[in-house]
This record gives structure tokens, sequence and C-alpha cells, in this order.
């Protein structure tokens, strides 16, 4: 299991390197200049003369590879560069934001398993009955309500009508409940569907009706027979929420004047502020990518078929 | 069952959902096509006289912050976010066929090549990714539909793939080959037409989805420029109004969330016909 978990990090870095060389070069084929952007943010009007002397300051005239081999020697000691907006080292201001939206992705995952697996488990314990088509109601207007419109009505309902939460802004408990809800609605039910599903798969196998007919009680059939393997495709299923988790987030925040990350992103994407896109694109895709180690991990020590196969492929 | 005789059935009334599926996108549709002449007042036209009016008379659902009819910018706009999609489909559907089609009818190399490069494009978070490519490209609804096609076309091509290559496989592909039938040809004639049919129901069950993603984005300004009725674009807008003039906010967030349950209705429903050991779950 160690070798298993230690090999995964080591491949980690190749990844990485994958990923940053991709978003450097997307960033450098891109078709406007920098240096213009830079210019622009910086209120310098774009002579020639500045344009050369930014080209210049920033490494731009120097060729693509040397660029990339610099910026990535920067990068490994943690240095991302200027903001071209506020001034600042980048990571030192994502690293600033990154918190918040960091407790409300995790805050939103945990709600999305707490929720989803008692709601699967009830929909397929009473299938075709009442409980099952509550379920089954919720999760599908859940997979189709946009997240932030979900966050108004709630914000309507809860701050506006009834006034029992403060509609905007960071402070107690209070102040999480609808983020939270609005940010997990989305994967809580695709995850309560696919448990139901995966309970009424593992359900209908042979060895389970063997287990009934040796007249196990109902309570080890669930327990040792069905659970058991209708756990895994929810733990893959949970890896792939924790992006959409970070996209729903970064989106949500915005409409709680939530002081994450995600507003600093919108204003860098639409001033185009190269070096704090380029950080917080590689920032986010590291957290999920040890995110999905984690889930990898939990995966390979509840099925050991798969130690093999992950180590091989 | 294969997927033609499934799709030939005839559509059976014991299956409502399948039916509202179909009756609500086809609606969609109509009022995407049509909407210009349904609207009963232009739908950009400024009245700054009648702003933020209640419903009445000649504006059934009221005025918004610019006077403009609340009802003919909900039908009108649902070319644009309805289009907006179906482009980001095409482009998605595009790239994944022509990615995972190679990768899985050359196989070897190249496949290998194909498949590490879907392999970091995935490694992303999806919305991250868009946010980085509107970066890239500058915001606008053409470079949001590219972006989110971007961020999406390596889970396709890694779907095509798998398709293809089980395909690739079957007894009647081989014999075409021993029958001396090209590369291309087998793949046009024998592999594509057998997986279209998984691909568009794939493809129906993510249009909510997509949607989803491509109003998120017109909804935090990225997309859309303003005067355009786009429903995401319109619930931006209308955010400093919740306190006062609710319905300009409720109704196009009703909108999105009615065009996405119609195409989840109809992708589910079509999942079940194809799949019948699904059925009821």
């Amino acid at each position: 299991m160690l070798r298993y978990i230690l090999l995964r990090l080591a491949l980690l870095v190749p990844v990485m390197l994958g990923v940053s060389l991709l978003v450097f070069v997307l960033l450098h084929l891109g078709s406007t200049d920098p240096a213009l952007d830079y210019l622009r943010l910086s209120h310098i009007p774009p002579t020639d003369a500045a344009i050369a002397e930014v080209r210049h300051t920033l490494g731009l005239d120097r060729p693509l590879y040397a660029q990339y081999l610099s910026w990535l020697w920067n990068a490994v000691h943690l240095d991302f560069g200027i903001s071209y907006i506020t001034g600042r080292p980048v990571l030192d201001d994502l690293l600033y934001y990154l918190p918040a939206t960091l407790q409300l992705g995790g805050l939103a995952l945990a709600c999305t398993l707490l929720l989803s697996i008692p709601l699967g488990l009830l929909a397929a314990r009473w299938q075709g009955r009442w409980p099952d088509h509550a379920v089954r109601a919720v999760t599908f207007l859940g997979v189709s309500m946009p997240n932030f419109w979900l966050a108004f009505l709630l914000i309507a309902l809860f701050s506006l009508w009834l006034g029992w939460l403060p509609p905007l802004g960071r402070g107690g408990a209070g102040h999480l409940v609808m983020p939270v809800l609005a940010i997990a609605l989305m994967s809580m039910s695709i995850n309560a569907r696919l448990l139901r599903a995966s309970l009424l798969e593992a359900g209908g196998q042979r060895h389970v009706t063997y287990a009934r007919a040796r007249g196990l009680p109902e309570r080890y059939v669930w327990r040792d027979h069905i659970l058991r393997n209708a756990w895994l495709p929810l733990v893959t299923a949970t890896g792939m929420h924790i992006g959409e988790l970070i996209g729903g987030a970064l989106v949500i925040e915005t409409i709680f004047a939530w002081p994450g990350v995600g507003r600093f992103a919108v204003s860098a994407v639409l001033n185009r502020d190269f070096p704090v896109m380029q950080c917080f694109t590689l920032l986010l895709t590291g957290l999920l990518m040890i995110c999905n180690l984690i889930v990898d991990v939990c995966y390979a020590w509840l099925d050991p078929r798969s130690r093999l196969e992950g180590v091989n492929a | 069952m294969s997927v033609q005789s499934a799709l030939r059935q005839p559509l059976r009334l014991r299956r409502p959902s399948l039916m509202i599926g179909l009756a609500l996108v086809g609606l969609l549709v109509l009022l995407a096509l049509f909407g210009h002449w349904i609207a009963p007042h232009d739908p950009d036209l400024v009245d700054l006289s009648q702003r933020l009016q209640a419903p009445d008379a000649s504006h059934w659902l009221g005025t918004d912050h610019l006077g403009r009819d609340l009802l003919s910018r909900l039908i009108v706009g649902t070319r644009l976010s309805l289009g907006s999609v179906m482009l980001t489909l095409a482009l998605v559907l595009a790239l994944g066929l022509a990615v995972g089609g190679v990768a899985g009818f050359v196989g070897g190399r190249t496949d290998l090549l194909l498949m590490r490069l879907c392999d970091m494009f995935m490694t992303f978070p999806t919305l991250v990714l868009a946010f980085f490519f509107v970066t890239l490209l500058g915001t606008g609804l053409s470079n949001v539909i590219i972006a989110i096609a971007l961020s999406h076309w390596a889970w396709y091509a890694r779907m095509v793939r798998g398709l293809v290559i089980t395909q690739r496989g079957r007894e009647y592909v081989l014999a075409s080959r021993l029958a001396g039938a090209s590369r291309w040809a087998r793949l046009r004639q024998h592999v594509l037409p057998s997986i279209a049919g998984p691909l568009l129901v794939l493809a129906t069950m993510d249009i909510g989805h997509m949607m989803l993603h491509v109003s998120g984005l017109s909804f935090l300004g990225l997309g859309v420029a303003p005067p355009s009725a786009e429903w995401g674009v319109m619930i931006n807008d209308a955010k400093e109004f919740i306190w006062t003039q609710p319905q300009l906010l409720l109704l196009p967030g009703l909108m999105i969330f009615f065009s996405v349950m119609a195409f989840n209705l109809l992708g589910d429903a079509l999942r079940d016909r194809l799949d019948p050991t699904q059925e009821h779950r």
C-alpha cells in the first residue's frame, strides 16, 4: 500500500510538468502580446520604446524554451511572478484568497457525501415506493438546477422572505449554509442517483439472492453483500465531482460576496492578467490532482484488485 | 438490443418521460427558430420611461432596468442560449470524434500520445480550464463556446476511443477487412455508424450540463455582451434588483432550469431505451 502511494506521488511530478508546459505554451501562443496587456494595466502609453522595454523586463524577447525554463525555475522556488494589476507577487495574492474558497469547497464536498449516501440508501432500500420516488424527484430537479440561480433562490427564501440567514459576506456558520448548499446540490444529486443505481445493481447479483436463500437476516445481506460492492462507483464519482465543486465555489462566491479566489480570478480573466491566471490554473489543478490521488488511495484501500492495475497503468 | 433497433422501436407512451422530453425540447427549438416573430415587443428596445415596470397588459412580465420587455427577452433569448450550447456540442463532438476516432482506430503510439494529451486536459478542473481559455482568447460568446468546448472534448475523445476499440474488434469489421475494405472505408461504413447512437445519447445527457457551464460563464460576465438577450446575462443584469423586482432574476433562471430539465429527461429516456437492463434504475 505504501509503495502504491509513493509511486502515485512520484507520477504526479511528470504530469504537473506536462500541465505547466501546456499552460505556458498556450499562454504564449495566444494572439495577444502580454507586453501590451501589461502596459494597458499599468496605464503606460504603448509606444514602441515602452513595448520593447517591457518585453525585455518581462523576458518576452527571449526564446520560448528559455522563458519556460526560467519560469519553471522560479515556479519551483514558489515565485510565480508579479500581478499586472496589483503589482504584488501572484502567489501571495492567491494564497490570501484561497483558504476561503477551500472552506466552501471542502464543506460542499462533506455536504455532498453526508446527504447523498443516506438518500441513495433510502431510495434503493425502498425501491419503487414513496421514499424512492421522492429521492428521484429531488435529485432530478437537483441535476437540472443552475447553481447560481439556486443561490439567488436561497437568498430570496432565507434572507428576503424568512430573514433567517445573512445574504452576504463571510462570518459565522449562518453565512456558510446557503453557499454550501448551492454548490453541493448538483454533485449531491448525481451521487445519490449513482449510489441508488449501484446498490440496485449489486443487489441483483446472484450471490445476494443466494445469501437471502440461506436465510441470512436482511441486515447482513445489505451490510456484507450489497454495500461493500456498491461503494466503489461512489468513490470514483466523488473524485470526479471535486473539480465541479471547485468550479461551483468559484461561481457561487461572486454572488455571496464571499472573499475567495473566485472574484479575484474573474477580474484577472477580464483584465487578461496572465501571471495570475497561470498561477491560478496551476494551483487549482495541482489541488485537484492531490484530491484525486487521495480518492485513488481510498479506492485502492477499498478494492485490492485495483492496486495492481493502478501500478501497471 | 442494438442501438438502431432500439431507436427504431415505436415510441411507446408507457414511458412518458421520453414524450415529455421530446415535446419540451421541440418547444425550445421552435422558440429558438421563431422567437423573433412570437415576441410581443422588440427585445432590445430601450425605453427608460418604462423601466422596472410591474407586469401589466402591455408588458405581461414587466420590464427590466432599461425598460425592455422581459417576456420578449426571455423568448428571444432562447436562440442565443440554446444556439451557443448546440455550437459547443458540435465542436466537442467534432474534436472528440476526430481525436478519439484516430486514437482508437490507428492505435499504437498515436493512441498513446493522443490519450496522454487527453489525460493532460482532464487533470484541470473544467471551469478553471474554461477561465484559462477565456483569458487567452478574450471575453465574448464565441470565445466562451471555444473555451468550453476545449475544456470538455477530452472526455468525449476518451469515450469515442473506447467505443471505436470495441467495434473495431467485431467480426463484421474484421470480415470487411478480409474482403479488402480500406481502413477509411471500414471506419466510415462500419465503425462510425455503430457508435453514432450511443454517442448521441451520451451527448443528449450532457447538453444540460454544458448549458449550465455556458450560462454560468455568461452570468459571470465573460460570455455574451450585455445588450443581447441571453438568459445567463439577464440574471447577471438583474442581480441588483433581486430585492425589488425578483421576477427579472427568477424567470431567466427558470428558463435555464426548464431547458436543462428537458434535455435531461430526453437523455435519461433515450439511455433507458438503449439499455433495457438499466430500466427503472
